[in-house]
């Protein structure tokens, strides 16, 4: 199958509001982070297309985009971001904290219990900016 | 004659394209976006049809490198995640004359804020009032000075905040190096980006100015950096942002009518003089539609300065957006008039500001009709009408903070800077 962060994104998204309107805290909270890992990858592709492997939509192997959210700044995908790509977004921002430093998909595992609203609004509120920013760096022409 | 399609050609080419097709690409007012690279696409409500394919196709031959191609050049709602952030978009402007209308969004990096509307606060403000040249050395900074001098005589609490980041100036004639404050307008801006323009830092980024102690007023200084300030440009370039607060966008020019608010809830002055940079800006973009009661546009009599206000007005005059919210507010001043042949010199200078009015934001009218934005060439309430200050040569070395600098040169200031002293405290404060 192919990669296509955008759907992705966008599909975790809308299912992660369809389990937050029904208070399904844990596994919206996960499909949040999910849906922001897609769309800054989605922007990564935007700004270095030949980081892409073009026939699979993914990054090429032993690529330096190949991060995810990640405790460990030096793995982390928000951090990764921020320092290799910030000064690329035109006159746009990051939001000026990691949204995700307290996600994980190891949370998968984890019982619901450890997720509230708040948490997830946290991480609903950042996604949000995300699919935001995504937009606006489109329809400015800075990523195709 | 070429056939390759220039920036300039690509937006009427589209918009032609769009007026000729109306019909068929849906039902909702198709919009433009113009992106950073000045690349047009169709924004479109509704569905993707088999003609729009062939309408694609067509306009990305006619908008030549100006666009994408045909299969990325229409947009369609679907496609967005928000799509109200742009058919809601504050930016977005009906093209004049377009009937059924056509909208566009043109997306900048900067001088956005020429067309944007008027910051208002939750609380009322004092008087604000900008001092702007669209060329430099026009003798704004001097004219500041003293009407800030004036002013405390008047017995007048003056704010004064230096908006010239590029090149401060203001603070360096109003205060003496030693008295300068320990933090400036970049310090606030670049420590509110993460959230810590923190109570000591706004006390801390104001001081009095000697220049009024012998007055029954005050005049306090904010200035464009600190007085010990060690990396300026590090910090002045992150300033021009917009920030990112828990998912809330925050503009530059909502930050700085913070900023400004701050000030004044802080220092509860009677007036608010604004020092702009010089040039088409955001700053002052920022300081003279969108921030202020009152905006100085200073001039010389020379082509160049009145061309690049010609570039600014018939900005405005085109897309005609907010431009009544502050076209009253505006007010030539003919700085630096020479002594000799001065009555020649200014009648030339008014007529060179009343056809730059007249071709640009000036309205049209009959002779009866008294609503219009219209005026006569001799009007002196009239925003084109200069007010004059006077050159001479004793100014050549402006040195407020010398002893007894007011008393010793009382004469020519007055001579010199008496119309605009009077005139623009009447247009600000009313008295």
């Amino acid at each position: 199958m192919n990669v296509d962060f955008k759907n992705a994104a966008s599909r975790h998204y809308r299912d992660g509001e369809l389990l937050y309107q029904n208070s399904r805290w844990a596994n919206a909270d996960q499909l949040y982070g999910l849906s922001a890992e897609c769309v800054f990858k989605r922007i990564i592709v935007g700004l270095d297309p030949s980081g892409a492997d073009p026939e699979t939509g993914d990054f090429k192997n032993k690529s330096p985009h190949r991060k995810h959210f990640d405790k460990n700044s030096q793995k982390d995908l928000w951090n990764y971001f921020s320092v290799t790509f910030s000064g690329r977004l035109a006159h746009h921002a990051l939001p000026n904290t990691n949204g995700f430093s307290d996600w994980d998909i190891f949370q998968r595992y984890v019982h619901e219990c450890h997720f509230d609203q708040q948490r997830v609004d946290s991480h609903r509120m950042a996604t949000i900016a995300l699919q935001n920013l995504l937009q606006e760096l489109f329809t400015d022409g800075v990523i195709q | 004659m070429s056939n390759t399609v220039r920036f300039q050609d690509a937006l009427p080419i589209a918009q032609q394209f769009t007026q000729t097709h109306y019909e068929a690409l849906g039902q909702q007012p198709p919009i433009l976006i113009r992106d950073l690279y000045g690349k047009i696409r169709l924004f479109l409500c509704g569905e993707p049809t088999e003609q729009h394919q062939v309408l694609a196709t067509n306009l990305a031959n006619a908008l030549g490198r100006f666009t994408y191609p045909a299969e990325a050049i229409f947009l369609y709602e679907a496609d967005f995640f928000n799509s109200q952030s742009i058919t809601e978009s504050p930016d977005k402007i009906r093209i004049p004359g377009t009937n059924p209308p056509i909208f566009l969004l043109d997306k900048q990096i900067t001088s956005q804020d020429w067309l944007r509307q008027p910051i208002k606060g939750s609380e009322p403000h004092p008087p604000r009032a900008t001092l702007f040249g669209i060329k430099g050395g026009v003798g704004r900074s001097s004219a500041l000075a003293i009407w800030a001098w004036h002013l405390a005589k008047l017995g007048k609490k003056v704010l004064v905040v230096d908006l010239d980041l590029e090149s401060p100036g203001i603070g360096q004639i109003l205060l003496p190096q030693a008295q300068s404050p320990d933090f400036g307008v970049v310090d606030w801006l670049v420590e509110e980006a993460v959230g810590q323009a923190d109570r000591e830092l706004l006390l801390d980024m104001v001081a009095t100015s000697p220049l009024a102690k012998n007055t029954e007023g005050v005049i306090r200084v904010v200035t464009a950096a600190g007085g010990k300030e060690q990396d300026y440009i590090a910090k002045l370039s992150r300033v021009y942002m917009d920030i990112n607060q828990e998912g809330k966008i925050v503009d530059f020019a909502h930050r700085l009518a913070q900023l400004l608010q701050q000030l004044e809830a802080q220092e509860k002055p009677d007036i608010v003089l604004l020092d702009s940079r010089a040039g088409i800006h955001d700053i002052a973009a920022i300081a003279i539609t969108r921030l202020t009661d009152m905006a100085f546009l200073f001039a010389v009599n020379t082509p160049q300065t009145w061309q690049a206000y010609r570039y600014l007005f018939s900005h405005w005059q085109k897309w005609n957006v907010n431009l009544a919210t502050f076209r009253n507010n505006l007010k030539i001043v003919a700085g630096m008039v020479p002594e000799l042949g001065r009555e020649d010199y200014l009648s030339r200078c008014g007529e060179s500001a009343y056809n730059l009015f007249l071709e640009t934001i000036y309205e049209e009218t009959a002779a009866e009709d008294l609503d219009t934005f219209s005026f006569d060439i001799d009007d002196s309430l009239a925003p084109h009408f200069p007010v004059r200050i006077l050159w001479n040569r004793i100014f050549q070395e402006f040195d407020p903070q010398s002893d007894d600098y007011f008393i010793n040169n009382g004469d020519q200031l007055i001579a010199c800077y008496g119309n605009f002293l009077q005139t623009a405290t009447q247009l600000v404060l009313g008295e």
